[in-house]
């Protein structure tokens, strides 16, 4: 199987604080892979630590099968990384940026890059900290686009946008996938906006990676029990329990299989799986605090 | 690489070069004009006379007619440069908040850190090339600004060890703006945020011009001692001394004077230029472990034996 | 050009959107024989949605056969898709259809059974009609 990252036991601390911990992770080349979890959950660690922008505490993370390490020059010229809210230099001029962008990679496709900015109605002489949100992502993404990666890897690109701008961008980035040779990696946390343009998932809470795969097999995986609230099953492949009255609805691994009898399978929708396993992971970690204090 | 310094601190250097300008604009106004009158009317000579302790020359044999030029001399022209020469003290300090607190703070509050050390260049190599161009532009405009300034006030004092001389001479003027500006970059990288790191830098930058200028350029050497105040001309006096008026000239109430003969003062100037530049180099080299240190070790490339080693060579 | 469009929050996957619309067009008469679907580049771009998606859609539709791939070209509507309905007519089918299969499912008959039944009556259906 040919992969785009691989992490190993990867960690990082900040202080006190573990940011991320035993990370193990592959993720596919061509794929859409939506990174998910709550503010503060690690994401944006991950993305950094793979983008050799930090170091890590722990083990290691490369890159495609040929193990670049994260950060190594060769890592980089085949790498595209948007950080969150887009940082750019307000005072230079997109024409600037996309120059800057020349020097500093051996390849670029600047014709391209100049192209799009045109075809995006953004004028080359404008500066960049006069641009609107949008446009500063979409110029961003050119950016990024323009080296012509392998993986790109984006960090909530569209919190910050309008609707309109957020459509804009996913265009574009769904036009530049269905090109062809790209994998992309981008985190958000909001899950209902990632169903449309992702085939990959992890999820990520509390630091650590709670979920993996690619999402079809993730949903065939899974189901829905909908059963009595008095003999709710147990057991690891129970992942969360939302108790009524006298009604319980269990997410559950259930591999495809034929459910106990009483329990009414239905299929699990992505956002509701995701939930399920980011409550998991809130309850584990209010036990184990709780078990500390005791 | 270099077009992208370039770009980011032209704002500095044409700054710089105002300054320049400016300052060849005084040069050509008030300090030819100063220098004639200096040479022209033996100013020199009435200074040494003034300022004590030496046998007046024949232009200048009597003391009144020398007070009288000496005196219309500084009413003309030594305003303006000992105003300046009380400033320009602290116009490395500036150097140091204006172009060494942002360089690398500047980076991290806008998130740019993200965006430029993303592209092809490694770390190391943008720090390298940023901080040579920097540090190159500063050195240039600096010998500029020091070689002008020495020579406008070169009429003003005649013992090489006053401190408008001594402060403004080329090497340790150039020390002291390096200094300011290693203690500005070091602060940015360490508190990445550029107005607080601004304000570190001026009590840090006073305490090593402080200490520096008054604690230690008196000791570089053992003064010599002397009763004979005659020995001390031109030197630089270390201490408070009394004078009492006799018909051979002044003479030394009590004690001996300790000074440092006028020949030391280029020894002098390389001692203290090299620990400012030592000590600039220092903090430099701190900020570069510090900003390295943070991010990934690119040389495992090489190490590991499962990759395969790519042809083109790493910086 | 034929255009496309997504519901996100209607627990129908993507693809199935693509496939039920597709179906939908030909049968009204939208979509005819040899019109061209979307490239794949121009639905993505259209939709920002994953190219797998389509890609996905297309080969469900190539399956039931509706349309047929040509490599390099696109993807085309397949020769001799049923006579259009008009589109008054088609709602009151579909809804007639959806009342009998609700009854079907309230009495417990399976997808198999339905599918079973359907195919015997119409059979006899045809047959009764030719005789």
């Amino acid at each position: 199987m040919t992969s785009s990252l691989t992490a190993e036991g990867l960690g990082k601390r900040y202080g006190a604080t573990w940011a991320l911990r035993d990370c193990d992770l592959q993720l596919p080349t061509g794929a859409v892979i939506a990174l998910v979890g709550p503010n503060g959950a690690g994401k944006s660690t991950l993305l950094q630590l793979a983008a050799g922008l930090v170091r890590p505490t722990t083990g290691a993370v490369r890159l495609f099968d040929e193990q670049l390490p994260a950060g190594s020059r060769e890592a980089l010229a085949q790498l595209g990384f948007v950080a969150q809210d887009h940082p750019l230099y307000p005072r230079f001029r997109v024409k600037e940026l996309l120059r800057m962008g020349a020097e500093l990679n051996v390849t670029w496709d600047g014709q391209v890059a100049a192209d799009r900015v045109v075809q995006l109605g953004i004028p080359p002489d404008r500066r960049v900290g006069a641009l609107s949100g949008g446009e500063q992502a979409q110029v961003a993404l050119t950016l990024a686009l323009a080296k012509r990666p392998r993986l790109l890897i984006l960090d909530e690109p569209v919190a910050s946008l309008d609707p309109l701008a957020r459509r804009e961008f996913m265009q574009m980035l769904m036009a530049t996938v269905a090109d062809g040779n790209l994998t992309v990696l981008l985190s958000s946390h909001n899950v209902a906006e990632l169903e449309r343009v992702c085939d990959h998932l992890v999820v990520i809470a509390a630091g650590r990676v709670q979920l993996a795969g690619d999402i079809d097999s993730l949903i065939e995986a899974h189901s829905v029990l909908t059963g009595p609230n008095t003999h709710v099953p147990g057991g690891p492949n129970v992942i969360h329990v939302n108790r009524g009255d006298r009604q319980a609805h269990v997410v559950a691994r259930t591999f495809g299989a034929e459910p106990m009898p009483g329990w009414q399978p239905h299929p699990v929708g992505l956002e509701e799986l995701v939930l399920a396993y980011l409550r998991r992971a809130r309850s584990d970690d209010q036990t184990s605090e709780a078990g500390l204090s005791a | 690489m270099i077009w992208l310094s370039w770009r980011q601190h032209r704002g500095a250097l044409f700054g710089a070069l105002a300054l320049l300008a400016a300052l060849g604009v005084v040069l050509m106004t008030h300090g030819v004009a100063m220098h004639q009158a200096y040479d022209r009317d033996g100013v020199e000579a009435c200074q040494l006379l003034m300022f004590g302790g030496v046998e007046a020359t024949t232009e200048a044999s009597a003391e009144g007619s020398c007070f009288t030029i000496f005196d219309s001399f500084e009413n003309r022209f030594a305003s303006l440069p000992t105003n300046a020469a009380a400033w320009l003290p602290f116009l490395p300090m500036v150097v140091g908040m204006l172009l060494g607190a942002p360089l690398l703070a500047r980076e991290y509050e806008q998130g740019t850190w993200q965006l430029v050390w993303t592209q092809g260049v490694t770390r190391t190599r943008w720090l390298a090339t940023k901080l040579a161009a920097v540090l190159g532009g500063v050195v240039t405009v600096t010998v500029l600004f020091a070689a002008g300034v020495s020579w406008w006030f070169e009429p003003l004092s005649p013992h090489r060890f006053s401190p408008e001389k001594f402060n403004h001479a080329v090497p340790v003027f150039t020390g002291y703006v390096l200094v300011a500006l290693a203690i500005g970059i070091l602060a940015g990288v360490l508190l990445r945020r550029t107005l607080v790191a601004a304000a570190v830098t001026i009590p840090a930058y006073l305490a090593v011009r402080l200490t520096t200028e008054f604690g230690l350029r008196p000791r570089y050497r053992e003064p010599l001692s002397t009763t004979d105040p005659a020995e001390a001309v031109g030197g630089w006096i270390i201490q408070d001394v009394i004078f009492t008026p006799s018909p051979d000239g002044p003479v030394l109430a009590s004690g001996t004077i300790d000074y440092h003969p006028d020949d030391r003062f280029w020894q002098f100037q390389a001692i203290e230029t090299t620990i400012l530049v030592v000590l600039a180099a220092v903090l430099l080299a701190i900020a570069w472990r510090v900003v390295l240190g943070r991010g990934p070790r690119v040389h495992d490339v090489r190490r590991d034996p499962s990759v395969s080693v790519s042809s083109s060579p790493l910086p | 050009m034929f255009v496309f469009r997504l519901e996100s929050a209607s627990g129908v996957p993507p693809y199935l959107q693509l496939v039920h619309q597709v179906r939908q067009a030909v049968l009204l008469g939208y979509l005819r024989t040899g019109d061209r679907l979307p490239l794949i580049r121009e639905a993505v771009e259209q939709l920002a949605i994953n190219p797998n998606t389509v890609s996905k859609a297309y080969r469900q539709l190539e399956q039931e056969g509706v349309v047929s791939a040509k490599p390099g070209v696109g993807t085309f509507i397949a020769d001799a898709p049923p006579t259009p309905i008009p589109p008054a007519r088609y709602a009151t089918l579909r809804r007639g259809l959806e009342k009998w299969l609700t009854s079907a499912q309230e009495a417990g008959v399976d997808d198999e059974a339905v599918a079973a039944l359907f195919a015997i009556v119409r059979r006899e259906f045809a047959e009764a009609g030719a005789a």
